[in-house]
């Protein structure tokens, strides 16, 4: 058996593309807010987001240090192919999942009288990271993520909270949160590249006196 | 002395032990006088702890908890014992150690041998 496609694949697939516009278009937006909300007079930390993509080290950003940024973390889940609105030759249809996951810290501290709840800051937290980034990603200016022509449309497939693990009782308060989003769009494959075999030309005239031409059609070929 | 007055006896010299042993000084924040620092000698462990917030990707955390003597938290004349306070009109019990102030999450006395087991959070 010989190897039949002549051409490296030296390309990068669209779900890949797609999982880094996402993270792109959450990193540019949430800066963006924070200068919008500081120009409108608000805390812009109420705006802030780190985001990452498609990382599995644990997390020590609240490890050593008093950050309670949320974290957001962008990776590629799942795709199936939806074969009758595909063709088999070069496009396949893709129905991906990516999912989001926003990760927010609480701390208790006083206030006043009284104190403010880690526990229920962390889900709070959680909740504006997850409200944020559902916002950006469902406004109409990215109804294609950016990529029209290749995404057919991106939808909020789930959106989970996660009840946060008390066996042993951690000095930090974390509450996780996950928005499956739902991203359709084409997939391209590598295709037989075509040779030029020889070249014709065809002349239809009108068998008429006036030998008008109706049409010229001229093929390319190299000559041997 | 039964044994198992013997036993809490013996369990508060280990935990008062701040020369030859592992005790270590802190102080209690009454939420009843919540200025008031109440000195104790006691054990402290910090130890690293991976969250599961179930996301399948962790969240290194740390757990922090502190052993008392139940004999000397009922002789500090507190206004009751050291636990976690959900209502956020009021303050918590805070713990301080190593210029480090913590809230008490969860208590767990143990009676058999007086011994108090309060596992803390971070406080700002």
């Amino acid at each position: 058996m010989t190897a039949q496609i002549q051409s490296l694949i030296d390309k990068t697939d669209n779900f890949e593309l797609i999982g880094a516009e996402i993270a792109a278009i959450l990193a540019v937006e949430t800066i963006s807010q924070q200068v919008l909300a500081t120009a409108a007079g608000k805390d812009p930390d109420l705006w802030a987001l780190a985001v990452y993509r498609e990382r599995s080290n644990p997390w020590e950003r609240y490890l050593n240090s008093d950050d309670t940024t949320p974290i957001v973390n962008v990776w590629f889940d799942s795709a199936t192919y939806d074969a009758a609105a595909s063709n088999t030759i070069k496009r396949q249809k893709a129905d991906a999942t990516y999912n989001i996951d926003c990760y927010g810290r609480g701390v208790s501290q006083a206030d006043g009288a009284g104190h403010v709840a880690g526990d229920k800051k962390a889900a709070t937290e959680a909740h504006r990271c997850l409200r944020l980034v559902r916002n950006i990603l469902m406004a109409s200016q990215y109804t294609y993520l950016g990529m029209q022509g290749t995404v057919w449309r991106r939808w909020p497939q789930s959106i989970t909270v996660f009840q946060p693990q008390e066996i042993e009782r951690s000095a930090q308060q974390i509450v996780a949160a996950r928005l499956a989003l739902e991203v359709q769009f084409n997939e391209l494959s590598p295709q037989y590249e075509y040779e030029t075999l020889e070249q014709l030309n065809v002349s239809i005239t009108k068998e008429t006196a006036d030998g008008l031409v109706y049409t010229t059609a001229q093929y390319d070929y190299e000559e041997e | 002395m039964g044994l198992r007055a013997q036993a809490a006896a013996d369990a508060k010299a280990i935990l008062n032990d701040a020369v030859g042993g592992a005790g270590w000084n802190l102080s209690l924040f009454d939420p009843a006088s919540p200025t008031v620092a109440v000195p104790f000698v006691g054990f402290v462990n910090d130890i690293s702890l991976t969250i599961d917030p179930d996301t399948n990707e962790y969240v290194s955390g740390r757990r922090v908890t502190v052993a008392l003597s139940l004999i000397d938290v009922e002789a500090a004349g507190l206004s009751g014992m050291p636990d976690a306070v959900a209502d956020t009109t009021g303050r918590p019990w805070v713990v301080e150690f190593d210029d480090a102030t913590w809230k008490v999450a969860r208590s767990m006395p143990d009676r058999t041998v007086d011994i108090l087991l309060l596992e803390l959070e971070a406080y700002a």
